[in-house]
């Protein structure tokens, strides 16, 4: 019988399906202190599956573009614009990377070529579509400290 | 495209019954040097202008033609074949021809400054990370002695192009092609490789 597993599934489905019931943060509010993000920016936990899959790809986060990933074999041709996040989790705890996914600047200081994922603090004249709009949402930087929290060497 | 380019040099267009070579004659004596030299102050617009423009000038005041769209009809060769005819020259633009430097300062400006939402200026990739990966692209130093180039995954592509797609890239809106916001970023990007040998066409990932 699978009852457990069914139950588990309605719940899940009775949440995706109450996506305006979920709080998150606004780019605007999310409070740097001390180079980290104490507290999670939604009331969702974030899910290492949905983060794996933002992490590479090319329209979410697309880290591997500039970061090199052990754990993604597969995926070829992985940058070295940034460090390599292997092992990232035993190097930095959840506030400080979800701190520099929102907004690295604020932790690494303005020259920092990496893009802030969560932020309205960017370049001059943003395209048409993205004005006012953050490259992750709140739920994908959630999802994504959680996978990067899985990187464990 | 450099073949392209000839025979676009050779071909009668326009009103006036004219090839480029009717006045130009053997372009591998008179456009010796031109691409190494440009983009050059144009007193008549007291603008600087590219080899693109020129040519566009050339068409419409000389030839009693139309001049070429945006990477349109013969713009991409004639430019190659233009510049082809400089290559192995040291690049090297006249910043003390009219205005020039006042347009090398507004490109220098565009060049340091962070656009987009992804908030990268062309400093940051070409200047602070060149030689790096971006997943599978080799960061270059953005030069432009080899342009028009040959890009593996689009084919021919103008100096203008490039500009915009990097800039699309930042997630920024794109300036027009030949704006002036573009003419003194190619300004400057020219002279920045002050020395280096004229390549064109030169192939690029």
């Amino acid at each position: 019988m699978n009852w457990g597993k069914t139950v588990t599934g309605l719940s899940a489905a009775m949440l995706v399906c109450m996506p305006a019931a979920m709080a998150e943060v606004a780019p605007g509010d999310v409070k740097i202190e001390d180079l980290k993000v104490a507290a999670a920016i939604t009331d969702q936990a974030g899910n290492p599956e949905e983060g794996a899959k933002a992490f590479k790809d090319t329209k979410g986060g697309n880290c591997l573009a500039c970061h090199a990933n052990k754990a993604m074999p597969k995926d070829l041709f992985q940058g070295n614009v940034g460090p390599a996040l292997d092992g990232v989790a035993g190097r930095y705890e959840p506030a400080l990377l979800r701190a520099i996914l929102v907004n690295s600047k604020a932790v690494f200081g303005p020259q920092t070529v990496m893009p802030g994922f969560y932020t309205l603090d960017v370049g001059k004249n943003v395209r048409e579509e993205s004005v006012g709009k953050t490259v992750l949402t709140a739920q994908q930087v959630e999802d994504i400290v959680a996978y990067l929290g899985t990187l464990k060497e | 495209m450099v073949t392209d380019g000839e025979t676009w040099w050779n071909k009668v267009d326009g009103k006036e019954g004219k090839s480029c070579a009717s006045c130009h004659n053997d372009a591998a004596t008179t456009m010796k040097g031109v691409g190494a030299r440009y983009p050059k102050w144009d007193e008549a617009s007291k603008k600087p202008i590219n080899i693109e423009l020129q040519i566009n000038k050339c068409r419409t005041e000389q030839m009693g033609a139309e001049p070429f769209e945006f990477d349109k009809g013969g713009q991409i060769g004639l430019t190659a074949y233009i510049k082809h005819q400089s290559l192995g020259m040291p690049m090297g633009i006249d910043l003390k021809a009219g205005e020039m430097q006042k347009w090398w300062d507004m490109g220098k400006e565009t060049y340091y400054t962070r656009f987009g939402q992804l908030n990268l200026s062309c400093a940051n990739c070409h200047e602070d990370l060149m030689g790096k990966m971006i997943r599978a692209d080799h960061l270059s130093q953005g030069q432009t002695n080899g342009f028009p180039t040959y890009r593996l995954k689009d084919g021919n592509n103008s100096i203008h192009n490039r500009f915009r797609g990097c800039i699309r890239d930042t997630r920024a809106a794109q300036p027009k092609a030949f704006s002036d916001e573009l003419m003194a970023l190619e300004v400057y990007v020219a002279w920045r490789g002050t020395g280096l040998s004229v390549e064109t066409p030169s192939v690029r990932q």
